[in-house]
């Protein structure tokens, strides 16, 4: 989880910014590995005025990870 | 929300909160579903960190607005069965066509198909309404060479076969069974989910399952309520029995006919090909083990199965042994 509710709260102002952008999503997927991503998300999210560390980006991946494995529970 | 955001996106399962569903939406793109189950696809395009991390969210009304929107491809046919019974070497062959979108055993409509016991408000009215909008997000062309889309529904799902036939009543079906030690033998060693108490409510249409002395005499109730069903919902829209013995064959000798596929010879080769692997582990070859199910099944696995499961089991053969007479042989 990432570290405070504002952080996560943040995440996710910044994950609908994105997803209402469908360019910035293609130029997420276009990228081959995950350091590249992580640090392309971070350099984009400061475009958009959004400020997260690379271990918040970890954390929120991580998040992910665990509620879609845990989707049978 | 606008509906051009979803193009490449299938719903990829419901969230409840507080007895409220939303949509969980992942990135496909032009990802095929060749996989054996949906679910291993979804894997595969999760494997991508960007569409980890960036999924939609919606409310279930979305679905509408989709299938007002786009619509996709309507469904040429639906795959019912008993499990361990072939239907993932039917739903491969299918899917080794280009030309067609086969999803099988999909979660989100599984979610939908037992939505009751989340919220008694999703009656089948309700349901009927999602399924429909849910079978468009899924049946959506993605390369544009599709011509035809294919679900393949968990085993518990022909239950529910006249909701189904309620929200696609032209769509053609079959149930695919096989003698029930040898479905027995395989759930014996890996039980599927309907077979572990708590995991399905295999009590949804009504039925209360009695106390049970072991998980196998469990899984042969499973197994009886299902062919009880398919017995049941025969006459229910178009609809044929096929015993795994004429697979792999009738796949290719009459169910194109059947689902209203207009294939080529090179087609029904590429689906030949196919069914020349094992459909849930491609790199071994296809055999028919049913002789060594039999060798393997314990003499109180074949009471079970006789005590359970062979007077639906023997009505299924009855029906289907008419339907061949009606059928010209």
């Amino acid at each position: 989880m990432l570290k405070s509710p504002e952080s996560a709260e943040q995440f996710n102002a910044f994950r609908n910014r994105v997803l209402a952008t469908p360019g910035l999503l293609d130029q997420f997927r276009a990228v081959p590995d995950l350091p590249s991503f992580v640090a392309l998300v971070q350099t984009t999210a400061a475009q958009q005025g959004f400020e997260f560390s690379v271990e918040e980006i970890h954390a929120a991946l991580r998040a992910s990870q665990q509620a879609w494995i845990e989707r049978w529970i | 929300m606008n509906p051009d955001l979803l193009q490449g996106w299938v719903p990829l399962q419901l969230l409840w909160r507080n007895g409220q569903p939303s949509l969980d939406w992942g990135f496909v793109g032009e990802n095929r579903f060749t996989e054996s189950f949906f679910e291993q696809t979804i894997a595969r395009c999760l494997r991508h960190p960007a569409n980890l991390l960036f999924r939609h969210e919606t409310s279930l009304d979305v679905l509408e607005e989709l299938l007002a929107a786009r619509l996709g491809l309507a469904p040429s046919g639906f795959v019912f069965h008993l499990s361990r019974c072939g239907s993932t070497l039917v739903a491969q062959m299918l899917a080794s066509l280009a030309s067609t979108v086969v999803i099988s055993e999909a979660r989100p409509i599984d979610q939908v198909l037992r939505a009751h016991f989340k919220n008694p408000a999703a009656d089948d009215a309700v349901k009927v309404r999602w399924l429909r909008g849910l079978l468009n997000a899924l049946g959506q062309p993605r390369t544009g060479r599709e011509r035809h889309f294919f679900v393949k529904l968990d085993s518990w799902h022909v239950l529910q076969l006249p909701l189904l036939a309620k929200a696609f009543p032209q769509v053609p079906w079959i149930f695919l069974y096989r003698d029930p030690v040898e479905v027995m033998v395989s759930q014996a060693r890996q039980p599927g989910g309907q077979m572990v108490p708590g995991v399905i409510e295999m009590e949804f249409p009504g039925l209360n399952p009695p106390e049970f002395t072991s998980l196998d005499e469990r899984c042969a109730w499973v197994l009886a309520r299902v062919c009880d069903a398919a017995v049941a919902h025969r006459s229910c829209g178009r609809g044929r029995l096929v015993h795994f013995r004429e697979l792999p064959g009738m796949v290719t000798r009459w169910l194109p006919k059947f689902f209203g596929m207009d294939c080529s010879e090179a087609e029904l080769a590429q689906m030949r090909h196919a069914a020349q692997f094992n459909a849930k582990t491609p790199s071994l070859n296809y055999e028919d083990d049913s002789a060594a199910k039999q060798r393997e099944a314990t003499a109180a696995l074949k009471e079970l199965a006789r005590r359970w499961i062979a007077g639906p089991y023997e009505k299924l053969e009855q029906l289907r042994a008419a339907q061949t007479r009606a059928n010209g042989g």
